[in-house]
């Protein structure tokens, strides 16, 4: 037989295999609800922030309509209701603040007037969920230059026919296979759902890994498409990009990226064109969208909220320019408290749970990919081999979760870079360094740090994101002990997965005190931050309704 | 009241009758589905041995025999039709004869080096691959559609609704269960 060629085994135990992916398939609507309760959840603090503004917007354009034409007396009569509401409770608030039972019910009946603000929040993220869905994510890897293999290159055939090999053993479609032109090896998977799905793979890969390796990591990248990967991917992005959109919503007034965003999303929910097209627009709202949660936003607020009072000789256009700030002001606390809620709600209290989730997917696709090919060392020794070849990918930052293993940051890529360069320098004057060589040196450190400048930027606020609810890629040595345990299974003849429920119990006991204390004063931050973002509900809403409620 | 009851009674049996019957009615075709993807990757195969006997053919003159064998087996194979047990014995005999054609390409060079031929040795291997995983698939989707088939609850309507029997597709090794053969 043709060289290369080694039977495979037919399997005793894959009896569960069905059923495992059944089960697997099914766990996935619980992600679903995990990523609502966390969008809900962020949204009442949120809306308590946003509320008073909207009201006001909805309010002022009233006013104002209603000084052309009648409005309909049950729009005033509404918010003349919640108004006496609002008004009853502030009277009874000591009366009622004397005891829980009484001030918990009594908050109860004001909490109807944040039902808009958290309805907006669903509705924003159930739309943006559309759109992904239409989209599919990573749209932007597709974006970096990928290209379909050659028929040509023998290599990049027999990656197509592994990629094959193992959707048939899935029993998924074949999912598209294209190439990225990198020298760092990696791979990653993109689409909406399996039949729908891409699978990209570095050049660098192609060359640093053997055909047991390449096949171990394409099992397990279609081991996690026929797990329902790509949609749960989908869902914990759109969380974090309706946060985004609201940030968006908030800053419009002043910020030029953040109503372009706007904009962008508005008109993606209409686009029905080409699968590419939509992709594309998918991901540039992705990208405009995940701007309001970096630090390029707070330099843009620094921007406006700062600029030099003596920016122009003329009085009235300094007058504008103060009038502008003043103005302003409310918006940007808005969107601070908006994202501190945000930080706080979303990022540290159910971030970490999503991240773990994410998580687990990535250790059930090691154990697919294992089941299918029999051969754990492949992917065990792919993956090793993913790390010592690998490297930054520049321009997937906001996608690092969809690759097998996460793209080296910008930051020891250009520690890296410069590194070398003076390396290089260094051989090329054979160790004397003359003045010339050292502005040359100067020079060439600016330009590398210049350019991964932007990078930069965009991955802090990623590293900011990942402090706080974990990271999205379990950590190497634990997917090793976790193949090594599966493969030691096998060999001994065990059916279905091995349990490693029982070390992790032993761990949680152990730090159970710490986690107690963790737990205590994160429920204290929280706690803080309700009071907080509830004490500005009644303070903007009592200057909204006494400003524009018409006696 | 009790003529309540018992109407309840009847509705869920009647919903349980249901909820087996469309059970059985998935796993069959699912185990339809998986066949008709074996059948896919073979058809594969058979379209690409013409390629590969006239790539080999200009190289291999004096092999005429092999390469007859091989395409009388094909022509087999692709006679053999729906019925389980022969198709697999006939895709078995194909295998053989590629197999041999394979072992004889190895006192050619030329050919080995042949690009063309590195290519259809590619897909080829690709395809046994392919069929082997199908089978796995293929089998599976039989052994949990027969075990919903005969487990017992299940079994009384089974035979009820015609649901026959599905075959395993054993694609034996005909090579590892013949005796060695020494040779001086």
């Amino acid at each position: 037989m043709p060289q290369g060629w080694a039977p495979i085994p037919g399997p005793v135990d894959r009896v569960t295999f069905f059923e495992e992916q059944a089960r697997h398939r099914r766990a996935t609507w619980r992600i679903t609800a995990l990523c609502a309760l966390t969008i809900l959840i962020t949204a009442i603090p949120v809306s308590a922030i946003l509320s008073p503004y909207v009201y006001f917007v909805i309010l002022l354009a009233a006013r104002l309509i209603g000084l052309a034409m009648p409005i309909p007396p049950l729009f005033w009569v509404s918010f003349r209701v919640a108004w006496d509401t609002f008004e009853r409770f502030i009277d009874n608030l000591d009366a009622n603040a004397a005891s829980p039972a009484t001030l918990i019910p009594s908050i109860l009946t004001i909490a109807p007037l944040l039902l808009p603000g958290i309805l907006a929040a669903l509705l924003g993220w159930w739309l943006l969920r559309s759109i992904l869905l239409s989209g599919g994510v990573g749209g932007v890897l597709l974006s970096l230059g990928a290209r379909d293999p050659r028929p040509t290159e023998l290599e990049e055939q027999q990656l197509v026919n592994v990629a094959a090999e193992m959707a048939v053993a899935a029993g998924v479609p074949p999912p598209r296979v294209m190439l990225l032109d990198l020298a760092v090896a990696n791979a990653a998977v993109v689409g909406s759902s399996p039949r729908d799905a891409t699978i990209l793979i570095t050049r660098g890969l192609l060359d640093g890994l053997n055909r047991d390796q390449t096949q171990g990591v394409i099992g397990h990248l279609v081991g996690s498409i026929g797990n329902g990967d790509l949609r749960i991917a989908l869902t914990i992005v759109s969380v974090f990009q309706a946060f985004g959109l609201v940030l968006a919503v908030v800053d419009a007034p002043y910020s030029g990226p953040a109503r372009s965003a706007l904009w962008g999303f508005v008109r993606s929910l209409f686009t029905r064109g080409s699968r590419e097209a939509e992709a594309a627009e998918a991901e540039a709202v992705s990208r405009l969208l995940a701007h309001g949660m970096g630090d390029a936003r707070m330099a843009e607020v620094d921007r406006i909220m700062n600029s030099p009072d003596d920016v122009s000789r003329n009085k009235i256009v300094r007058g504008f320019f103060y009038a502008r700030r003043i103005i302003f002001i409310p918006f940007v606390l808005a969107g601070l408290f908006a994202k501190i809620m945000m930080t706080l709600f979303g990022g540290m209290m159910m971030g970490p749970a999503i991240a773990f989730a994410w998580r687990t997917r990535r250790f059930l696709a090691d154990a697919t990919a294992v089941q299918m090919t029999r051969n754990p060392d492949g992917l065990a020794q792919g993956l090793e081999a993913l790390i010592e070849h690998g490297g930054p990918i520049p321009g997937s930052q906001w996608a690092t979760h969809l690759f097998i293993v996460p793209p080296q940051s910008h930051m020891s890529e250009a520690a890296a870079r410069i590194q070398q360069s003076l390396e290089a320098m260094r051989q090329r004057t054979g160790g004397q360094f003359s003045i010339s060589h050292g502005l040359e040196a100067a020079r060439e450190v600016m330009a590398t740090q210049r350019n991964a400048e932007a990078a930069v930027d965009s991955e802090e606020a990623l590293a900011q994101e990942n402090i706080i609810h974990g990271d999205f890629h379990p950590p190497l040595h634990k997917r090793m002990e976790r193949l090594r345990a599966i493969g030691a299974h096998l060999a001994s003849g065990g059916q279905g997965l091995p349990n490693a429920g029982r070390m992790q119990l032993v761990g949680y006991v152990l730090f159970a005190p710490l986690f107690l204390l963790i737990a205590a004063l994160s429920t204290i931050a929280l706690g803080l931050a309700s009071a907080l973002a509830f004490l500005v509900f009644e303070v903007g809403f009592m200057i909204v309704m006494l400003l524009l409620l018409p006696r | 009241m009790e003529m309540w009851i018992g109407i309840g009674v009847i509705v869920l049996v009647v919903l349980w009758i249901i909820a087996v019957y469309n059970g059985l009615i998935a796993k069959r075709n699912r185990v339809s589905n998986a066949w008709s993807q074996i059948d896919v990757q073979l058809k594969r195969r058979h379209d690409l041995i013409p390629n590969l006997v006239n790539a080999v053919k200009g190289y291999m003159e004096h092999e005429r025999e092999v390469l007859e064998n091989v395409t009388n087996a094909r022509a087999a194979a692709i006679a053999a039709g729906g019925d389980v047990a022969a198709r697999a014995q006939a895709e078995n005999q194909l295998t053989q004869t590629l197999r041999s054609l394979f072992a004889v390409s190895e006192n050619y060079p030329q050919l080995r080096a042949n690009e063309n031929m590195l290519s259809l040795q590619e897909e080829l291997s690709s395809t046994e691959n392919r069929v082997a995983f199908a089978r796995q698939f293929y089998n599976d989707s039989v052994m949990e559609y027969n075990n919903a088939r005969e487990t017992f609850p299940s079994s009384i309507f089974a035979g009820a609704f015609n649901f026959a029997p599905a075959q395993l597709f054993e694609l034996t090794d005909v090579a590892e269960r013949e005796a060695p053969q020494v040779q001086f």
